[in-house]
C-alpha cells in the first residue's frame, strides 16, 4: 500500500512540471503587456519607457523562457509563486487565504448532494417505476441540464428577493451559506441519486443478497447491511471524483454570491491580466485535483475488500486450499 | 425470443430482480444492428425521443431566426424598456428596450451553432489524436498520453477560463480555448476503444491480408468506435453549451451586443428585481437544450448498448 | 410428526412475458420425509431451481406467479405472512446456492455472516454468535476456523466458501436443506469431498437434504430417493436403486445413457438425448418429451401424461407407455 501511494506521489512531479509549463506557455501567449498595466493600475499613470524597462527587469520579464521558467520552478519548490500584479502581495498568500472558504462551499454542497442522493436513491431504487422513481429520473436530467448560475439566480429569486429569507452576498454564518451550497450540490446530487438508485438495483440482484434473504434476515437489514452497504462504493467514489469539478463550478458560484474564494480570485485575476495568479492557481489546483483522484483511489480500495492494489495482489497469491 | 439453448433468457434475468427496463439482451447484438433497427429502437424510447424532438426544433429556430424574429435583435429603443409582452414585443424587451423574443432566436443561434460546432471539432480532433495514438502504440502512445493525463488533472472548465483568461475575452478566443481543453476526454475513451478493437481477431486478419494500416484504422476500427463516440458527442455538446453560457455569463465570451443565452442572462443580472422575467427565459432555455442533449444521449447509450450505463 | 416433512402439491410457477404467460413449473408435486435424502435431477431449464426458490419464497412475487400448496410440517408456506416466512427460513429451511463465493457479502468477514444468521433467529450475544460460528466453520472442516473466520468471501476458494455456506446453513439447526447445484462451479475432487461433507452432517442432525443437480452421477452417492424433472415437471420418481436399475421414462433412459462409465466393458459412443432441451416458452403440446423421444407415438403428441403408477410394483411415471416400453438391461448405479 504504501508504495503504491509513494508511486502515486511520485507521478505527481512530472504532472506537476507540465501543468507548470502550461501555465507559464498559457503566460505568455497574453496579448498585450500587464507589466504596463501593472504601472498603470499601481501608479496611475503610463510608464515612462525607462520605468518600463526597470520594471521588466525587476521581474525578470526579458530572461528567456527556459530561464524564467527555470527561476520560477525553483521559487515555486519554495512556496514562491511570485506576486501578484494587482495587489502586489505574494501569490502563495493570495491563494492560500482563500482556499478555506472555497473547502467550506465545496465541502457544504458535497453534503447536501450526498444527503439528497443516497435517500433519495434508495427510495427509488426500492419503489423502482413508482412515482418516487419517475420523479427522480425527471429530477436528474433536469438536475444535469440546468445550469448552476441560472440556479442560482433561480434560489435567489424566491429566497431573496420574493421572501426575503436569505442574505446574498459574502460569506458568513450558515445563512450566508444555504444558498451557494444548494446552487453548487442540487446539480450533482441529481447525477448521484440516480447512480444510488442504479448501483443498489444491481447490488440487490447479486447472490449475496438472495443468501441474505435465505437466512432469514430481515428486510430491512438485508437492505441496508447487505445492499446499501455494498452499493455505495460506487457513489463515494464518484462524489470523491465529482469533487473536482465541484471546485471548477463554485468559481461562478463564488462570484454570484460574493463569496471570497480561490474561484473568485481566478475570474478576478483573468479580467485584471494578473497573470501570475493565474499561473498560481493552476499548479495549486491541479497540485490539489490530482491529490484528490489518489485519495479516491486510495479510498476505493479501502472502501471495497475485493479490490486489490497490483503490489499487494502478490502477497495474495497464498489463498485458501 | 428464445436464445440458441432454448433457455428462458428473460424469466432467468427476472428471478433475481434484474433491473431497469427489462430488455432482453440486444447488448452485444446492437452494435451490429441495422442503421434501420436502431432507429425503431430510438423512437420507440419516449425520453430519447422527447430529446431528439427537442434538438431538432431548437435547431431548427436557431436557423431560422433571422426569418422568424420580428425586430432586429440590437435595435434598443430606450423609451420602451421592460415593456410587458405584447402583440408588438412577444416577450417584451429588455433593459435597453430591445425585444426580448428577437434576442433569444438570435441568442440561440449563437448558442447552439456553436456548441455544435465546436463539439463536432472536439470530437474530430479527439478521436484523431485517440485512434493515432491506439493504433500506433509505443512511444507515439506513451507520449500522447502523458499529455492527456496532464490536461486531464484539471477540470474542463477551469482549462478553459485559464485559457481565456491568457487569451481574452471573445467568442474566437473562447472557440480556441474549447476546442484545445476539449478534445482530451474524447481521445482518452477512443484510444481505449481502439486498443480493445485492435486485439480482436479481424484486425490481425485484415492486416494478414495485407491491407495498409490506414485502411484497416479506417475501415475496420472506426465503426466499432461509432457508436460511443457519438454517444459522447450528444452528451458532450450539451456540456459544451452549459459551459458556453457559463463563459458568457461571466463576459469572458460573447460581447455586447451580440445576444447569447448566457450573455442575456448576465445583462439581466441588475434588473433582478425589476424584471426577473428577463433572467428566467434565456435559463429555461439553457436548460430546455441542455435537457434535450442530455435525453438523446442517454436514448443513444441505451439503445447502443445497455451496458454502458 | 406423522406424513411427510415437505409435501407438494400442484406448484405452479408462471411469468408473464410479452410472449404471453410461460410456465417455468408446471404442476410439479412431491414430498420429503424427515431425514430423508432426496435428489431432482433434471437439464438445465427444467424448472428445478425456480421450483426450491418458490418453495422458500424468494421468488419476487410481480412478476412470479406461484400457485398450488406448499406444506411443511403442517403448515402452508404459501399462505403465510411475510414476517413468518422469514422466521421459517434459515431457521427451519435452509438453502445453499451455486457459486459460493458470490453467495457471500463481499464487505463482510465470514464468520460475521454466519453470526448474523445465528443472530437473526436465536437470542444470544454477538460475542456467543461469533463463538458458535468458529465452532460451525470447525465442523464443516475449515482449517483454523479462528483465522478464516475473519476473512472476507474473495480470499476464500470455491470448496472454502460453500464449507461456509453450509456452515451458515446449519447454524439454526434447520429440519430441511435445500442445496442447489452446490458444486457444480467446483473441481470434481472438492465436489465428493463437500458431498461426503453434507452426507456426514445431515446425518448426525437428521436434517433432511434436497439436492438439486443434473449430475445424475452425483446423486448415485448421495440420493436415497430421486425426482427427475423436465420441462417444470416430474417425469420420473423412485428410489435410487429403482430409477438406476429400472427407468421406465424414455427420459431417464435417455439421461443414463449419455453418462460415461468407467467400468463398461464395450466401447461405445456416447449416446446423447436428440433434440435441445424444451425451453418453458415453447412446450410442445401432449408429452413435453416427445420430439425427442424415439418411442413417440400419436398419443404422445395428443395427450399430457400423469405420474402415474403403471404396474403393480413399479414407481411413478409421467410416460403413456411406461410399463410396456422395452426395458433397457439393467445398469446398475456406483450405488449408495
Amino acid at each position: 500500500m504504501l508504495a503504491y501511494v509513494g508511486r502515486r506521489v511520485l507521478y505527481l512531479v512530472p504532472t506537476w512540471l507540465g501543468l507548470s509549463l502550461l501555465a507559464f506557455v498559457v503566460g505568455d501567449l497574453t496579448p498585450g503587456d500587464p507589466v504596463r498595466s501593472y504601472f498603470q493600475r499601481t501608479r496611475g499613470r503610463p510608464p515612462t519607457a525607462v520605468e518600463l524597462a526597470r520594471m521588466r527587469e525587476q521581474f525578470g520579464l526579458d530572461d528567456s523562457l527556459p530561464e524564467r521558467f527555470l527561476d520560477w520552478v525553483a521559487g515555486a519548490v519554495h512556496g514562491d509563486f511570485g506576486i501578484s500584479f494587482s495587489t502586489g502581495r505574494p501569490v502563495f498568500d493570495e491563494l492560500s487565504s482563500r482556499v478555506p472558504a472555497t473547502l467550506q462551499l465545496a465541502g457544504a454542497a458535497m453534503l447536501v448532494a450526498l444527503a439528497i442522493a443516497i435517500p433519495v436513491g434508495i427510495v427509488a431504487a426500492l419503489y423502482r417505476n413508482r412515482l418516487v422513481d419517475q420523479v427522480l429520473r425527471v429530477g436528474s436530467l433536469l438536475g444535469a441540464s440546468l445550469p448552476g448560475f441560472f440556479l442560482a439566480y433561480l434560489l435567489i429569486i424566491l429566497f431573496a428577493v420574493r421572501l426575503g429569507m436569505l442574505p446574498t452576498l459574502g460569506r458568513g454564518g450558515l445563512p450566508h451559506l444555504i444558498m451557494p451550497a444548494l446552487a453548487l450540490g442540487l446539480g450533482d446530487s441529481a447525477v448521484l441519486a440516480r447512480l444510488m438508485r442504479s448501483s443498489l438495483l444491481e447490488v440487490l440482484g447479486e447472490n449475496y443478497v438472495r443468501t441474505a434473504r435465505a437466512k432469514g434476515l430481515r428486510e430491512r437489514r438485508v437492505i441496508l447491511r447487505h445492499g446499501v452497504a455494498n452499493a455505495l462504493n460506487a457513489v463515494v467514489t464518484e462524489a470523491g471524483l465529482t469533487f473536482a469539478s465541484l471546485l471548477a463550478f463554485s468559481s461562478i458560484i463564488e462570484v454570484i454570491f460574493v463569496w471570497p474564494g480561490i474561484g473568485r480570485l481566478l475570474l478576478e485575476a483573468i479580467t485584471q491580466r494578473d497573470y501570475p495568479i493565474i499561473q498560481g492557481f493552476v499548479v495549486f489546483a491541479g497540485t490539489v485535483f490530482v491529490l484528490i483522484n489518489l485519495a479516491v483511489d486510495i479510498a476505493y480500495v479501502w472502501l471495497d475488500p475485493r479490490v486489490t492494489l497490483a503490489a499487494d495482489r502478490a502477497r495474495q497469491a497464498g489463498a485458501a486450499p | 425470443m428464445s436464445d440458441r439453448a432454448g433457455i428462458p433468457t428473460s424469466a432467468a434475468r427476472d428471478l433475481t430482480g434484474s433491473h431497469e427496463r427489462g430488455r432482453t439482451d440486444l447488448a452485444g447484438a446492437a452494435l451490429w444492428a441495422p442503421k434501420r433497427r436502431l432507429l425503431c429502437q430510438l423512437v420507440r424510447d419516449r425520453t430519447a425521443l422527447l430529446g431528439l424532438v427537442i434538438v431538432m426544433v431548437l435547431g431548427a429556430l436557431a436557423l431560422l431566426a433571422p426569418w422568424i424574429a420580428p425586430h432586429d435583435p440590437t435595435a434598443q429603443d430606450v423609451l420602451d424598456r421592460f415593456a410587458l409582452p405584447s402583440a408588438a414585443h412577444p416577450l417584451g424587451t429588455d433593459h435597453l428596450g430591445r425585444d426580448e423574443f428577437s434576442r433569444l432566436l438570435y441568442g440561440g443561434r449563437v448558442s447552439l451553432l456553436t456548441s455544435l460546432a465546436l463539439g463536432t471539432g472536439i470530437l474530430l480532433i479527439g478521436t484523431a489524436v485517440g485512434t493515432l495514438a491506439g493504433f500506433a502504440g509505443g512511444k507515439v502512445d506513451g507520449l500522447v498520453m502523458r499529455v492527456v493525463d496532464v490536461l486531464l488533472a484539471f477540470p474542463n472548465l477551469l482549462l478553459v477560463l485559464v485559457v481565456v483568461g491568457a487569451l481574452g475575452p471573445g467568442m474566437a478566443n473562447l472557440a480556441a480555448a474549447f476546442l484545445a481543453a476539449g478534445w482530451v476526454s474524447y481521445a482518452r475513451i477512443v484510444r481505449g476503444l481502439v486498443l480493445a478493437a485492435k486485439q480482436q481477431p479481424y484486425i490481425e486478419a485484415a492486416r494478414a491480408l495485407g491491407l495498409g494500416p490506414l485502411r484497416v484504422a479506417v475501415r475496420h476500427l472506426l465503426p466499432n468506435v461509432v457508436a460511443p463516440v457519438v454517444v459522447l458527442w450528444t452528451l458532450r455538446t450539451g456540456q459544451l453549451l452549459l459551459a458556453l453560457a457559463a463563459l458568457s455569463f461571466l463576459g469572458l465570451g460573447v460581447q455586447p451586443p451580440t445576444p447569447e443565452w448566457g450573455a442575456m442572462l448576465n445583462e439581466a443580472r441588475d434588473a433582478l428585481a425589476r424584471a426577473p422575467r428577463l433572467m428566467v427565459y434565456p435559463g429555461v432555455l439553457i436548460t430546455v437544450a441542455a435537457l434535450g442533449f442530455n435525453l438523446l444521449g442517454d436514448g443513444l447509450r441505451d439503445v447502443l448498448d445497455p451496458r454502458l450505463r | 410428526m406423522t406424513g411427510p416433512l415437505l409435501e407438494v402439491r400442484d406448484l405452479t410457477v408462471a411469468f408473464p412475458t410479452p410472449a404471453g404467460l410461460i410456465r417455468a413449473v408446471n404442476s410439479m408435486s412431491f414430498s420429503a420425509s424427515a431425514g430423508e435424502r432426496v435428489g431432482i435431477v433434471g437439464e438445465s431449464g427444467a424448472g428445478k431451481s425456480v421450483a426450491a426458490l418458490a418453495i422458500m419464497r424468494l421468488l419476487p412475487t410481480p412478476p412470479a406467479r406461484v400457485s398450488g400448496r406448499v406444506t411443511f410440517d403442517g403448515t402452508d408456506l404459501l399462505g403465510l405472512p411475510a414476517g413468518r416466512m422469514r422466521r421459517v427460513r434459515g431457521a427451519r429451511i435452509a438453502m445453499i446456492f451455486q457459486d459460493p463465493v458470490t453467495c457471500l457479502s463481499p464487505r463482510l468477514p465470514v464468520g460475521e455472516q454466519i453470526a448474523e444468521a445465528i443472530r437473526a433467529h436465536r437470542d444470544v450475544t454477538r460475542r456467543a454468535a461469533r463463538d458458535r460460528a468458529t465452532q460451525l466453520l470447525g465442523d464443516v472442516g475449515v482449517p483454523a476456523p479462528g483465522r478464516w473466520a475473519a476473512e472476507y468471501p474473495h480470499r476464500l476458494s470455491g470448496g472454502m466458501a460453500q464449507r461456509v455456506m453450509i456452515a451458515m446453513a446449519l447454524s439454526c439447526e434447520p429440519d430441511l436443506l435445500i442445496a442447489d447445484e452446490p458444486t457444480t462451479a467446483l473441481d470434481v475432487t472438492i465436489e465428493a469431498q463437500i458431498i461426503d461433507l453434507l452426507i456426514a452432517l445431515t446425518e448426525e442432525r437428521g436434517t433432511a437434504v434436497m439436492l438439486i443437480t443434473h449430475d445424475l452421477a452425483l446423486l448415485a452417492r448421495f440420493a436415497e430417493r430421486i425426482l427427475v424433472t423436465y420441462a417444470g415437471g416430474i417425469v420420473e420418481q423412485g428410489p435410487v436403486t429403482t430409477i438406476y436399475d429400472h427407468p421406465t421414462h424414455p427420459y431417464t433412459w435417455g439421461l443414463l445413457q449419455s453418462v460415461t462409465r468407467v467400468d463398461e466393458q464395450r466401447r461405445r459412443r456416447l449416446s446423447p438425448i436428440q433434440g435441445v432441451p424444451v425451453s418453458a416458452r415453447a412446450i410442445p403440446p401432449g408429452c413435453p418429451f416427445h420430439p425427442r423421444c424415439p418411442h413417440a407415438r400419436d398419443l404422445c403428441r395428443q395427450q399430457v401424461p400423469h405420474l402415474t403408477v403403471h404396474a403393480a410394483d413399479d414407481h411413478p411415471s409421467a410416460c403413456h407407455f411406461a410399463g410396456e416400453l422395452p426395458r433397457p438391461v439393467g445398469r446398475r448405479g456406483d450405488g449408495p
